[in-house]
């Protein structure tokens, strides 16, 4: 196999439909399989991951043999992962922080994954956020979350 | 039906939809669909989860009236970023900028952009009247189907997204059953076995439909923005009159009616919608042009047939979304997600069990086309400055709102951790040439397919003849197999790439 197949995008496509159609079919085996007129809950699955499975095994040797498909574009892990990191701040930090700070927080972390972070106006837009969506989903919306850091509470 | 009935259903749906409540609700829809459609980077998708927690407290008529309003208001702010920035806000309005952006150039920002509104509205104003005719009928239809049928259609609607918009139909062929399978995700409801929930509680009800589309496309379009540093350059002082000129008038006329039947036809078809009408309205415009080689350099055609038909179609696509409860695109099952947590269940009864929000719901997309004729041609100049808001304060502001509207829709961290999984996945999966929207359709179909396949089953005692032996049922499969058999065809083939190609390039 040479360094270009690699590259492809049809197969790394091929070797994520296969891992993904022979990882539902195993996991579906904890479940009873049934017949076509009783269906158990592994039926549906067993039948679509095999699918998946076959249509990956046939992506993935077209790629081998046919070497001039599209290249897999870079990727930049470091941003997606900085952008993801501002998701998952919110996930973390909305309990025991409440919705201010952890909104001030995804903003800073978010603009921090850019390419211009310019301190003071990531401040302002972070505060300006914060207290916006508190004004606009709790205020405005009635929706309940926790608004202030837990030893602020009450 | 008789000519009665239609006036009766008419006027019901006037009457709810002018209520001062609902007028309100479908105003504050277009205006922040407008305000988000016009900033670039913003699709319609994760403008409607970001304003969903808006929606939770209104009736369910004024919800869906409001979120219609922000879908096709959306659709109509992304015309005019298309025209003065030359940056598409999403699929639809690609090609307008092909033609839009080169008027702007010329000093023509004011006449395209009024185009682009008079071409929405007539084409807006058709549609609606399509609806109308043609939802009491389909509904009829859809009232016989059994699970046989409605299995058979949902498989033609799988297929017809395969077919139409990927370029490669194998890769969406695969991504279509990657989504059915994660729709398999929680308790089984024949069995109430619990399926690929590794024990976590928060998945036994399944994954959140929202929190799959915030995370493929917001978030993961977010990242693929920022890995390209933007050069833009804006039109802002140069929209000048708005007036077109009598001459600009008479060359759209046609094209805007011929955009219109187009975009009507494909906002039905399963798969259709806005962004196929708009290529396909841009192919026959420059085919019956006398000089095609105008296209592409400013020619007033190109943006009134294809924004026609972007609007046809983001209003005809509602029929089987409210006929048969079967979503021909993402938004359209965004909007079904919003009638399930309103406790609608979507199909064809919604015409006769909630005649007030069936018919109120068609007349608002008309009244809302004329609001946004009315926002948007005098005060297109607040729209341009929005466009000098820069990427950077957007797209913070993006996430958190997305966490934020996730986060709400049943106050569950869970679903905030599974936009950070769907993002990653999201831009994986691109990256690697495999698009989000089919993946999409398979979760949204997957379970209400197994249910009408396993019920169906269930009936025939296990034997598969009864796929064939309505002849709905059968004349669906044949159309189903039909188009994917003429997709291996090579002469086909080639003619599929070819199009494709031009719609990328």
């Amino acid at each position: 196999m040479a360094l270009h197949t690699l590259r492809s995008q049809d197969f790394w496509t091929g070797c994520a439909f296969i891992a993904l159609g022979t990882g539902t079919v195993a996991l579906s085996q904890a479940y009873p399989i049934g017949s076509a007129a009783r269906m158990g809950p592994a039926y549906f699955p067993t039948v679509l991951g095999l699918l998946l499975a076959a249509i990956g095994l046939i992506i993935l040797v077209k790629s081998i043999i046919n070497a001039h498909g599209e290249k897999v574009a870079r990727i930049d892990l470091w941003l997606l992962l900085r952008i993801l990191l501002s998701v998952a701040a919110f996930a973390v930090l909305l309990q025991p922080l409440g919705l201010v700070a952890s909104a001030a927080v995804v903003v800073m972390l978010a603009r921090w994954a850019g390419h211009e972070f310019r301190l003071g106006e990531t401040l302002a837009s972070a505060v300006v956020l914060a207290f916006g969506s508190y004004l606009l989903f709790v205020k405005a919306l009635n929706q309940t979350m926790p608004v202030w850091p837990w030893f602020l509470a009450n | 039906m008789g000519l009665g009935d239609l006036v009766g259903n008419l006027a019901l749906g006037l009457a709810t939809a002018v209520s001062l409540q609902n007028l309100t609700y479908c105003f504050l829809g277009v205006l922040l669909g407008t305000l988000i459609g016009v900033l670039p980077g913003i699709g319609p998708v994760a403008a409607i989860a970001m304003l969903l927690p808006v929606t939770y407290a209104l009736e369910p008529t004024s919800a869906l009236i409001m979120l219609a309003g922000i879908f096709y208001g959306a659709q109509y702010g992304g015309s005019t970023t298309a025209i003065l920035v030359n940056l598409p806000g999403e699929g639809s309005s690609v090609v307008t900028c092909l033609d839009g952006y080169q008027m702007a150039r010329q000093g023509r920002a004011g006449p395209a952009l009024a185009i682009a509104a008079i071409a929405s509205f007539a084409a807006g104003t058709v549609a609606t009247m399509i609806c109308v005719l043609l939802a009491a009928p389909l509904a009829a239809v859809a009232a016989s189907f059994g699970p046989a049928e409605y299995f058979s259609l949902m498989l033609l609607g799988l297929i017809g997204a395969i077919v139409i918009a990927n370029r490669s139909v194998l890769k969406a062929v695969g991504m279509v059953i990657v989504g059915l399978i994660l729709g398999l995700v929680g308790t089984d409801v024949n069995s109430g076995a619990q399926r690929f929930t590794f024990g976590v509680t928060e998945l036994y009800d399944g994954i959140g439909v929202i929190a799959i589309a915030v995370g493929v496309f917001a978030i993961a379009e977010i990242v693929a923005n920022l890995e390209q540093k933007d050069k833009r350059e804006v039109f802002t002082d140069k929209v000048g009159s708005l007036m077109p000129s009598r001459d600009d008038l008479k060359t759209s006329a046609m094209p805007i009616a011929r955009g219109t039947m187009v975009g009507s036809f494909l906002g039905v078809l399963p798969a259709g919608g806005a962004v196929l009408a708009s290529f396909a309205a841009y192919a026959m415009e420059k085919k019956v042009a006398k000089d095609p080689s105008r296209f592409g350099k400013g020619a007033i055609e190109g943006v009134a047939g294809p924004e026609a038909a972007n609007n046809a179609g983001a209003q005809t696509c509602f029929i089987p979304m409210l006929t048969l409860g079967i979503p021909p695109n993402i938004v359209m099952a965004l909007m079904i997600g919003a009638m399930m947590m309103h406790n609608i269940q979507p199909g064809p009864q919604v015409m006769t069990k909630n005649p007030e929000l069936f018919w109120g719901l068609i007349a608002s997309m008309w009244i809302g086309n004329l609001m946004l004729v009315v926002l948007n041609l005098p005060l297109v100049g607040i729209w341009v400055r929005l466009l000098s808001i820069p990427y950077r304060l957007l797209y913070p502001a993006i996430i958190l709102f997305c966490c934020i509207g996730v986060y709400t829709l049943s106050n569950s961290i869970f679903d905030v951790r599974l936009i950070v999984f769907f993002g990653a996945l999201g831009y994986l999966f691109a990256k690697i040439g495999c698009e989000p929207a089919p993946m999409l359709l398979g979760f949204i179909l997957g379970p209400m397919m197994e249910e009408f396949f396993r019920r169906a089953l269930l009936i025939s005692r296990g034997d598969f003849i009864v796929f064939v032996e309505s002849p709905i049922s059968a004349g669906l499969l044949a159309i189903a197999t039909a188009l994917l058999v003429s997709m291996s065809l090579p002469a086909i083939a080639r003619w599929r790439g070819k199009v494709i190609a031009e719609q990328n390039s």
